[in-house]
């Protein structure tokens, strides 16, 4: 077990404490922003390399998303650690009864290629606000990201602390590790025992990380995918419809957990669509988008040859063309797409979108609720009552009405799948509340001891009729005056 | 095989109708679960008492006044909890609607206990319903008489498509787990719990897992021992010691330990009389294979007091280890027996020591006058929940979350906490189409001012 030393180097400095006080968690997290704002030049061209991502975009999805959450959670650091007192009964109003946030011990966050320091970072920032030790498992795809974040992210953290337990001395200094490799070092660093798992990746390794979290019972959060279906009623602004959805579609190249995976609409609203979707791509990458520095590329060899496969399903309206050597695929749309076709059985992960034709918005609810249920669900509609049909009569991880991908946006809305897509949430508070144990706490006196009289042996009917009194719950609309 | 897939095909198929959706028909079922436990209180206390020989009022209070309790509390703030919550916008998104909605998850698993065979299938699937699953309903096998009740009065009082009742042992549940579920709440022990998980993985089902594990009761010396040493008896004793979060065994100074042993035997007396094998108030193991293991866990042992038993009758009485070594066996697994080690620490150092050396249990107890060292206690130890200076209540308070940590479990539940567990959290956010020239900055083709801005 190679990466046993490392773990239980980790699991040492866990018990010693290092990482719980406050103020170790803020010095890390704005550790963390130092490390975003002198590795900027760095993270551009690695990602820019790896994907071909266009330096607007990783500003903004690498660089500032992040900073949100980094500020979202020290803003509020102080308040989520604190404990969180409820209500009590009766019974119980003499106590102290609250919720403590206790932190796991050591994460493991694995981290997948298509946003490789966003998809890191982001739990990463969750894990450490909590309290816990992380190693961090970049992914292998995105080469020279995962060079980056090897070399330099750990001269960022874990600067000089100390153990606030006087009585346990601290010759350990390692609280967070960067682990590199391929599936056989994943496979191994995954024996080892961990007290959360964080996995942001597709569903058949989600499948893989769970059975091994099984063997020593580690909770889990798993990030996954699928296809995330886009459906446009005929009553819509036809521009700002195909601009919405270029632009979801495209970013990164397709490369996107929540991007629009394909499209339904009726035939009528598929024929404004193309033109608009014609413009909007002319709009934003010219008329020959591998010339666009705002357009990106495929991350390998090996995913460049499965988008290239999907080409073949129906017939492509706009696009099609393709570069290997560069890893291109032009912004493409394509008709005439059946059910049974590749490219309507698998997640597309690239910059093509299938229109499917539907006759109405019924039909496109029934298909979409024949398949898995995605990570992601748009409806596109000047009517609200469409879009709040497709939503109630639907289930995905998460919903947006009337654009792509800007629910992800918000700190403040929980991001996480269902079923296929994945289970478990996080950004926000909600990073802070998965990577914590909520620990149900009660404090009593030990002082009026007559008031537990009733519950000890030897039972009677009288000292049961206490216990109801002082404890029941009783609903509001029958109630008896004590 | 087949019958599980039916079955579990039926509910799956009744769920999607969306009937079980409405407010209306889920606080239906509840009420109709409230007036189940009401009418039926006699057959349900019969049950209790043919499975763990337990007596009326302590059943009652144990499992029945819960769960009457539970419903109440659900059907009251099911209207509120099942409202969509919305969430703080930025700039962006000020004129757009943004909130949480709450949805079901679709068919969730309940897998109940033998311990309180009552209570630890119904709260779970009153959570369930509550928030809108089909729910097919697995009570424990070792609990007959109260699994086959549920099985006869559960199809009397809900819809029988939407909350089937499945019965059987280890090979019914076997095929049942091959099933795909939505989420699977598991109580029961943790190497049951792993093949659980491992089965749900095959499915990415989320999982929630109540285990157990050996609960640690820390006394320290500053403390009032008669009242202390009389919580302790009454949690660890009750369901003779079959409790999830029993104290399992005490740290303490060697210099009290006799003391804490004196008290203990006087309160024993107090509760349950002279001759503790004809008290009705005193239960018995529940099965042979259980009596055998929890007797076996006296060998080799210091017994202060107890140790009779009586296999006919599954009779272990109330006992107490002294000086007991943390390697020896009853140190080992969760007793789950009337059995209570003691076992002796210099200070509450070696007290978090030792605790920290171990599993992560399912619950801490932890007695002292002294508040700062209560704090330092939970502060430097997990554990799935803690009571200070008493035992087992905070499992009473269903505002506190319900649920271990590490090998005791994953997940909780428990009033609103069995709600959020059984629902979906879907994020939503509804925008406007027109507008669109504030989208326009985040349109290629890209430029440093519109970065900058």
């Amino acid at each position: 077990n190679p990466f046993a030393e490392l773990v239980s180097h980790l699991r040492a400095s866990w018990l010693a404490g290092k990482t719980r006080p406050m103020e170790y968690r803020v010095a890390q997290l704005e550790a963390l922003g130092r490390f975003l704002d002198d590795k900027k030049q760095q993270i551009l061209e690695a990602t820019a390399s790896d994907l071909g991502k266009p330096p607007f975009e990783v500003e903004l999805s690498e660089i500032f998303l992040c900073k949100n959450e980094l500020h979202e959670t020290l803003n509020n650091l102080s308040r989520w650690m604190k404990d969180e007192h409820v209500d009590k009964n009766l019974a119980m109003q003499l106590d102290s009864a609250f919720i403590r946030k206790d932190p796991y011990g050591v994460v493991l966050i694995i981290a997948p290629w298509n946003y490789p320091i966003h998809l890191f970072l982001v739990p990463l920032i969750g894990a450490i606000a909590a309290g816990n030790c992380v190693i961090v498992k970049p992914s292998e795809v995105s080469k020279k990201t995962e060079r980056l974040v090897a070399e330099a992210l750990p001269s960022y953290l874990d600067k000089a602390g100390h153990s606030p337990y006087p009585s346990i001395l601290i010759s350990l200094q390692d609280c967070f590790a960067v682990v590199t490799g391929a599936v056989l070092e994943t496979t191994r660093l995954l024996e080892n025992k961990f007290d959360y798992i964080f996995f942001t990746g597709i569903p058949p390794v989600g499948q893989i990380v769970m059975t091994a979290a099984a063997k020593h019972l580690t909770p889990v959060t798993l990030e996954l995918g699928g296809k995330n279906p886009c459906y446009v009623s005929d009553t819509c602004d036809v521009t700002n419809v195909a601009r919405r959805v270029a632009w979801g579609r495209f970013f990164n190249a397709g490369q996107t957990c929540i991007a629009p995976d394909y499209l339904l609409c009726t035939i009528e609203m598929r024929e404004k669509l193309i033109p608009a979707l014609r413009k909007a791509i002319d709009d934003f990458y010219g008329p020959n988008p591998r010339e666009s520095p705002d357009f990106g590329r495929i991350v390998s060899d090996k995913q460049f040859q499965r988008v290239q496969r999907l080409l073949g399903s129906g017939h492509v309206a706009i696009g099609g063309q393709t570069d290997e050597a560069e890893r291109y695929i032009a912004p493409t749309v394509l008709v005439d797409v059946q059910p049974s076709d590749p490219i309507m059985q698998e997640e597309i992960f690239g910059p093509i979108l299938p229109i499917m034709v539907i006759a109405n918005m019924d039909e496109a609810i029934d298909f979409i609720n024949s398949r898995e249920r995605p990570l992601a669900l748009y409806a596109f509609s000047s009517n609200d009552k469409v879009v709040n049909q497709v939503l109630e009569r639907t289930s995905s991880g998460g919903f947006c009405g009337n654009d792509t991908l800007m629910h992800m946006t918000l700190t403040s809305l929980p991001f996480g799948g269902i079923g296929n897509s994945g289970l478990g949430m996080h950004h926000g508070k909600f990073s802070f509340n998965t990577f914590s144990h909520h620990r149900g706490c009660l404090k009593r006196g030990m002082g009026r001891e007559p008031l537990n009289a009733p519950r000890y042996p030897p039972y009677s009917q009288q000292k049961f009729g206490v216990i109801q009194a002082t404890s029941k719950v009783s609903r509001k609309n029958d109630c008896t005056l004590l | 095989m087949e019958r599980m897939q039916q079955i579990v095909g039926r509910a799956r198929a009744a769920f999607r109708s969306g009937r079980g959706r409405p407010l209306e028909f889920r606080i239906q079922q509840l009420k109709a679960l409230e007036r189940m436990v009401q009418e039926k209180e006699k057959e349900i206390l019969a049950a209790l008492k043919a499975d763990l020989n337990k007596c009326g009022p302590n059943a009652y209070s144990h499992e029945i006044l819960g769960v009457l309790g539970e419903l109440a509390l659900t059907m009251e703030k099911l209207p509120s909890w099942a409202a969509p919550q919305p969430v703080k916008k930025n700039l962006l998104t000020m004129r757009d609607e943004a909130y949480i909605n709450y949805e079901p998850l679709g068919v969730v698993l309940v897998i109940g206990a033998w311990n309180y065979p009552f209570v630890l299938v119904m709260q779970p699937l009153i959570g369930a319903i509550a928030a809108g699953n089909a729910v097919v309903v697995k009570p424990s096998e070792v609990s007959e008489n109260t699994a086959q009740l549920l099985a006869e009065l559960l199809p009397q009082y809900l819809d029988k498509e939407l909350y089937p009742v499945v019965t059987g042992g280890v090979p019914e549940t076997t095929d049942l787990l091959t099933q795909r579920f939505d989420h699977i709440l598991y109580t029961g022990n943790t190497a049951v719990g792993k093949i659980v998980m491992a089965a749900a993985a095959k499915h990415l089902t989320p999982v929630t897992l109540e285990l157990g594990g050996k609960s640690p009761c820390y006394i320290d010396k500053d403390c009032d021992l008669s009242v202390a040493c009389r919580r302790i008896t009454w949690g660890k004793y009750m369901n003779c010691g079959q409790t999830c979060i029993a104290p399992d065994y005490i740290l303490c100074h060697p210099s009290i330990q006799d003391k804490v042993v004196e008290n203990i035997k006087a309160t024993l007396k107090e509760f349950y009389g002279d001759d503790v094998k004809s008290s009705p108030d005193y239960e018995r193991i529940v099965n042979q294979r259980h009596f055998k293991r929890v007797k076996s866990l006296l060998e080799g042992q210091k017994i202060a007091h107890g140790g009779e038993s009586d296999e006919a009758s599954c009779f272990i009485a109330p006992t107490i280890l002294t000086d007991v070594s943390p390697e020896s066996k009853v140190m080992e697994e969760e007793i789950f027996g009337p059995v209570l080690p003691i076992v002796t620490v210099k200070s509450v150092e070696e007290a978090i020591e030792f605790i920290n050396l171990r599993e992560k249990p399912l619950a801490l107890y932890v007695f002292s006058n002294n508040k700062e060292l209560i704090k330092r206690v939970i502060s430097q130890t997990s554990s799935g929940g803690v009571t200070g200076n008493d035992v087992i209540m905070h499992f009473f308070l269903s505002t506190l979350p319900f649920g271990g940590v590490g090998h005791s479990g994953m997940g909780a539940y428990h009033g609103k906490h069995s709600f959020e567990t059984f629902s979906h959290r879907r994020s939503c956010l509804i925008k406007d189409l027109k507008m669109e020239s504030t989208n326009k900055m985040r349109y290629p083709p890209g430029s440093q001012k519109k970065v900058d801005w």
